[in-house]
């Protein structure tokens, strides 16, 4: 421990080891609470969008306003929307910064996204192993939880890794909003204060999150994929 | 069993009309293999699938066990469903589930006991020849395999009726031969009705006991098979039985001339190249006291050469002598009485 003092300050005189500890907490506490959000809203948003995919009129409508709506609001930067959304924000969390505070823009970016990674999997599902389970009996619940969800699973998972990532660098935006984070450190404690020692660990440290993210996607969906 | 009752399914788009199935009427007994020929759009595929409404008719009628299941409801509908199992052309098996997961699959369904399910399906994975396969994915799977375990799911339910929609046409011949062993055994032992899909006329000449042949939608020709083969009417029905060669495997043809030609004996002769061109029956004939009554006759150009097979009636007092001079001769011949 000493050692490291000592190289710390003889190479990164302004980083605070305690300060990118509790950061980088702040960055990963952000990321997990959307992913779940993302994860359970993404999925039922897909699953809605794939089961009104149909031939019927009424139904088709249905998709069609869900896949607009879905579609203007990927198309909003992130960083514009954390801006339209602070009065939604302050409603519901109380205030407009802190971790919280990111929460909210955090999850409607990101829900739109996965909802379309997850439209995409469940339309890889061959069609006739739902047609199979139809013959043989299947009601529509039976054959979302034991059908599409188990047989697009690789795809889930690997989706939702490529939504936490791309949530990673989100938060780092969130900063703007003074959501706390290694974006924050970054961009505030280290750039603007000329501090680069500061942003160059701030940026490591992201990466190695992104590395270990990824690693873990990958490694679960190869065990998971029997294909 | 099974009757349908002026059965039409019209798919429409636009201002386009595809009549994929037309008005049929059609009685399948409880019990019997029942096969469906036709060629690629004739409404085999759209018939099946009417048969357990995985297609909603435009109009018409299903009865299951007497029960006219277009009026039911989804509910009875699944219910009644679990009574008809279904075999697939590409196997429809999940991948991530194991053989033993995928035959439960249909006992899940069914809300069957963990210990019941257990058991059913280790003894399907017997019927089926799968012993020790039980934790394999279907990627680990032959084609054959495969479908073994389908039969298996289909079976699983213990359902009254099965449906094949060209179960063996993604198979080679030898592996379609083993699977059609297979449903042929399960018919026989547990009753069970089947309906068979196939373009392929051997399948139908293998196992059905009745034959239907589809063309545009329509029932076009109908019977058992043997008379079906003997006498066809239409001019598809006999595109069809062209496909099959009297070859050593037809013992149902071959069965049905020994009964009609009682008399002296029944004779395969099997020629290679070099004695085609000599004259046999004549010198068979000259130097023996026998007579000689063509039944069937076929000779084969292939890539590299052409054989015979000639089906003949001998009679007369000569007959072992005939025979020891055919095989002097270099001829292959089998005697069937
Ligand atoms: N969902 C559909 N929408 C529109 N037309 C369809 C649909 N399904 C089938 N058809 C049409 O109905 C006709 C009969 O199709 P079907 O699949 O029953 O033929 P098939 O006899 O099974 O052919 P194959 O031997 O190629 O499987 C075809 O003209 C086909 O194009
Ligand atoms: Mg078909």
């Amino acid at each position: 421990m000493d050692k490291l003092n000592k190289l710390t300050e003889a190479f990164l005189p302004h980083v605070k080891w305690v300060k990118v500890l509790e950061y980088t907490y702040e960055t990963l506490y952000m990321t997990a609470i959307t992913t779940i959000f993302v994860f359970i809203f993404g999925l039922l948003l897909g699953l809605i969008l794939f089961l009104t995919n149909e031939n019927h009129i009424l139904v088709k409508m249905i998709n069609k306003i869900l896949s607009t709506f879905i579609n203007i609001f990927r198309s909003i930067p992130f960083i514009i929307l954390i801006v339209l959304l602070i009065p939604f924000t302050n409603k519901i969390i109380g205030n407009i910064t802190g971790k919280e505070a990111a929460l909210p823009a955090l999850i409607i970016a990101a829900i739109p996204f996965y909802a379309r990674l997850v439209e995409i999997a469940l339309r890889e599902i061959n069609k006739g192993v739902i047609e199979a389970a139809r013959a043989m009996g299947a009601s529509f619940f039976q054959i979302i939880t034991k059908v599409l969800i188990p047989e697009s699973l690789p795809a889930l998972i690997s989706g939702i890794t490529v939504t936490a990532i791309t949530l990673l660098s989100y938060t780092a935006m969130a900063g703007v909003i003074g959501a706390g984070g290694l974006g924050y450190l970054a961009i505030d404690e280290g750039f603007s204060r000329s501090r680069h020692d500061v942003t160059l660990v701030a940026t490591i440290v992201s990466i190695m999150i992104v590395l270990v993210f990824q690693s873990v996607g990958d490694y679960t969906t190869k065990k998971i994929d029997k294909r | 069993m099974i009757v349908l009752n002026q059965l039409s399914k019209t798919y429409s788009k636009k201002n386009q009309h595809i009549h994929a199935v037309e008005n049929i009427n059609l009685k399948i007994e409880k019990g019997e293999i029942f096969g469906i020929v036709g060629y690629s759009g004739a409404g085999k595929s759209t018939l099946i699938r009417l048969i357990n409404l995985l297609e909603k008719p435009t109009n018409g009628s299903v009865f299951v066990n007497g029960q006219d299941i277009t009026k039911i409801s989804s509910k009875e509908l699944r219910v009644v469903r679990r009574k008809i199992g279904m075999v697939f052309q590409h196997f429809n098996l999940l991948w991530s589930r194991t053989v033993f997961e995928n035959i439960a699959f249909p006992l899940e369904i069914a809300h069957v006991s963990k210990q019941e399910i257990k058991d059913r399906v280790n003894q399907l994975i017997n019927l089926v020849g799968l012993d020790g396969r039980e934790s394999s994915y279907p990627s680990e799977l032959s084609g054959g395999q495969k479908q073994r375990v389908g039969i298996a799911r289909a079976l699983a339910n213990n359902p009254e009726v099965l449906l094949c929609d060209e179960a063996t046409s993604a198979l080679d011949p030898q592996t379609t031969d083993s699977i059609l062993e297979l449903i042929k055994e399960i018919n026989k032992n547990i009753g069970i009705t089947v309906v068979l899909i196939t373009h392929e006329m051997h399948v139908i000449k293998k196992i059905c006991h009745r034959v239907a042949v589809m063309e545009a939608g329509s029932i076009i020709e109908l019977g058992n098979v043997l008379d079906v083969f003997t006498n066809p009417k239409k001019e598809t029905t006999k595109k069809f039985i062209k496909q099959i060669v009297y070859d050593d495997d037809s013992h149902e043809s071959m069965n049905h001339l020994i009964e009609k030609y009682s008399k002296g004996k029944i004779v395969i002769l099997k020629y290679k190249n070099e004695n085609i061109e000599s004259p046999i029956l004549s010198q068979l004939i000259k130097n023996n006291d026998v007579d000689v009554n063509i039944l069937h006759g076929k000779v084969v150009q292939t890539s590299t050469g052409s054989y015979g097979t000639l089906y003949l009636q001998l009679t007369g007092n000569d007959i072992t002598k005939a025979l020891d001079y055919l095989i002097s001769l270099g001829i292959e011949v089998e005697v069937m009485n």
